[in-house]
């Protein structure tokens, strides 16, 4: 492209043709939602393998491995990958914004659970879920959108479910539908878009 | 009656710069010279002309090894861009062939 001067209606079409070419949609691959639906998934069966053993509540601290083992894994596999974007849109940062803020609240509510009753598991389905319609309707991926309001729905269960044991299976099931299969399909469809 | 279009923006590379990081929170030198098909040193030239003025902010970092240059539409270069829009708009409706006065 020379640096020429040009007429006022080249300018327009100029403009129109760069602004369509940073309206691409977002693209995610599903790595990230992998990532927290298997750890989550895991670690919550560890719990509850755990806890029917023994019965001790202390094998509840192992939630915290959630966080630790979640954003360990996001570090090494998408971190640098995500810095490496050769562009970064409004879109990514406000994704990137909406899980810092609910991922900031869900640990505040992790150390509060441990000093007060909460209803936990169900506070965590919720926002979590919520996070992830929330993510959906943003991208415009309406697969997303829908499991996160099916999560939301789903959270209730953990509430009517008297078993503390069964809302941990409860909980890793709407992980299982929220975030592990819709990871694989947007992992898969990344893959196809870029072969 | 027709307004003075910005020099600084007026120019096809500067402009096409502009549009694209209007567009996005961040790009770097090479998506931007990819999008606008300019050569590396003529991209060079232009953006710190952008820089100069205020409309760009420019980090320069590294991706591993690789030197890496981060550009970013300013506040100053968004209220440069809308008045340079409107300034255009002043030429729409006039006879082809008039062309735009720069400042």
């Amino acid at each position: 492209m020379e640096d020429a001067n040009f007429n006022e209606k080249e300018s327009l079409n100029l403009i129109a043709s760069m602004i369509a070419k940073t309206q691409e949609r977002f693209q995610s691959n599903g790595v990230t939602f992998i990532i927290s639906g298997y750890v989550t998934v895991i670690i919550s069966l560890i719990v509850y393998f755990s806890l029917r053993a023994t019965g001790d509540p202390d094998y509840n601290f192992l939630w915290f491995l959630i966080p630790v083992c979640g954003y360990s894994l996001f570090y090494f596999l998408e971190y640098r990958k995500e810095r490496e974007k050769p562009v970064h849109t409004f879109i990514d940062s406000m994704v990137a914004k909406i899980w810092i803020v609910f991922g900031v609240v869900v640990m505040l509510l992790m150390f509060t659970s441990f000093i007060t009753s909460l209803p936990i598991l169900f506070i965590i389905s919720l926002l979590i879920s919520a996070g992830t319609a929330l993510t959906g309707l943003v991208i415009r991926y309406p697969l997303i959108a829908t499991v996160g309001f099916i999560g939301t729905f789903l959270s209730l269960a953990c509430l009517f479910v008297p078993d503390y044991l069964m809302q941990i299976l409860v909980f890793a099931l709407i992980f299982l539908i929220i975030h592990v299969i819709p990871g694989h399909v947007l992992y898969s469809r990344y893959k196809k878009s870029t072969r | 009656m027709l307004q003075p279009l910005n020099p600084i923006i007026h120019s096809e590379l500067r402009l096409s710069v502009m549009s694209l990081l209007l567009g996005v929170e961040k790009a770097d030198f090479t998506w931007l010279r990819q999008q606008t098909d300019a050569t590396s040193g003529n991209m060079s030239v232009q953006i710190e002309k952008l820089r100069e003025a205020g409309y760009i902010k420019v980090k320069k970092t590294y991706r591993g090894k690789m030197p890496c240059t981060i550009c970013s539409i300013t506040q100053k270069g968004r209220d440069a861009f809308a008045e340079y829009v409107e300034a255009l708009k002043s030429y729409i409706a006039l006879p082809q062939g008039d062309q735009p006065k720069e400042k």
